[in-house]
């Protein structure tokens, strides 16, 4: 007995279908159903390639002009936690980090890592 | 071939990225067009225009087509997919039947929001309809998929750096490049151009990776 062939490819799925106009427009009736919307102003009929020009190209004629500044790149650094607060709690929290000889920043990550639990 | 760049949010980049896209594929050999669905602006209509008068053989044409939100559909696969490789669609800035439209003749939407958290919220509502499209595609055995990329992103900023965690913690497909805020975007559209065609090396990598990121996902 032949060994049964097993047809790898049959398994494979099938290539996207491309829809028709019909398909897309039984999908959309499908979507948008009854509710009908406010269509945007209907503008141009016809389809025409607005852009179409017989201007010959010839050379490089003009060179455009340049150029804008660089953004320079920033190493990996650690996550920056930066808020908002009102002036006077500003100042409260610098007397306790002092009261704590600490500095602000030290201070609230202690703040944190404590209220956190960790 | 036809990708979407939309969002239901103006000024986000949706011009800015179709016309870089466009410019950067053309370079690299691609037959594509330009499809403007924003009726209300028309900048990449506009754009085309520009570019049309530049005589200038490193710059060659980008044909750029208005269309007309009513027969979208027809003009898109009947007409220009037949024409060209690849239609990019410059999404229009609303949830209408139109943007529903747009994503199921789309095989790839790519969706500039900025990292602003109203940007993350309307990007929510966004995606809802992008799943509506995507499941009522899928069932007539077509497939469409959504990738976002961060615009006038800035690396330096908390801010920034934590909307874009969030968008892939959401599970939300998040392109790995992001486009800083530069004036060489704005340059290049007024002028018809595309950022490869001017000088700025920093924008230009940044159009160039995100270009490349989405040529294999096509
Ligand atoms: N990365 C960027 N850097 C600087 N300006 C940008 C950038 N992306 C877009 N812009 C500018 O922001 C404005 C809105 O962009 P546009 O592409 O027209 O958005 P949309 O098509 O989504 O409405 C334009 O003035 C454009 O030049
Ligand atoms: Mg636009």
């Amino acid at each position: 007995m032949a060994k049964k062939t097993f047809n790898i490819k049959s398994t494979l799925s099938l290539p996207p279908k491309q829809l028709s106009v019909d398909d897309i427009e039984s999908a959309i009736k499908q979507i948008h159903d009854a509710k009908t919307e406010p269509e945007t102003s209907a503008k141009p009929t016809t389809l025409k390639e607005v852009s179409k020009t017989t201007t010959k190209k010839t050379s490089a004629t003009k060179q455009p002009k340049k150029e804008s500044r660089d953004v320079v790149e920033t190493p990996v650094r650690k996550v920056r936690l930066s808020v908002d607060i009102h002036p006077s709690l500003h100042k409260r929290l610098k007397i306790k980090a002092i009261e704590h000889d600490s500095d602000i920043m030290h201070y609230v990550e202690m703040l944190i890592e404590r209220d956190l639990g960790e | 071939m036809i990708i979407s760049v939309t969002n239901l949010k103006g000024g986000v980049g949706k011009s800015t990225l179709a016309q870089n896209l466009a410019v950067y594929l053309t370079q690299k050999g691609r037959k594509l067009c330009i499809a403007d669905t924003d009726v209300e602006q028309q900048t990449s209509v506009k754009w085309g225009s520009v570019r049309a008068e530049i005589e200038d053989v490193n710059v060659p044409e980008i044909p750029v087509y208005q269309i007309n939100p009513d027969t979208i559909s027809d003009q898109i696969l009947n007409k220009l997919g037949k024409n060209y490789d690849l239609v990019i669609i410059d999404g229009t800035p609303a949830l209408t039947e139109l943007t529903t439209r747009i994503i199921i003749m789309s095989d790839l939407v790519v969706t500039p929001i900025l990292a602003s958290a109203t940007d993350v919220w309307a990007l929510e509502t966004f995606l809802k309809r992008f799943e509506e499209a995507r499941i009522t595609k899928e069932a007539m055995g077509g497939k469409v998929e959504l990738f976002v990329v961060l615009n006038k992103y800035n690396e330096r900023t908390n801010l920034d750096r934590e909307i874009g965690e969030t968008i892939g913690e959401m599970g939300i497909n998040l392109l790995a490049s992001k486009i800083s805020t530069r004036v060489a975007y704005k340059e290049a559209t007024v002028q018809g151009l595309g950022i490869m065609e001017l000088k700025d090396k920093n924008a230009q990598g940044e159009i160039e990776s995100l270009a490349t990121e989405i040529e294999k996902l096509l």
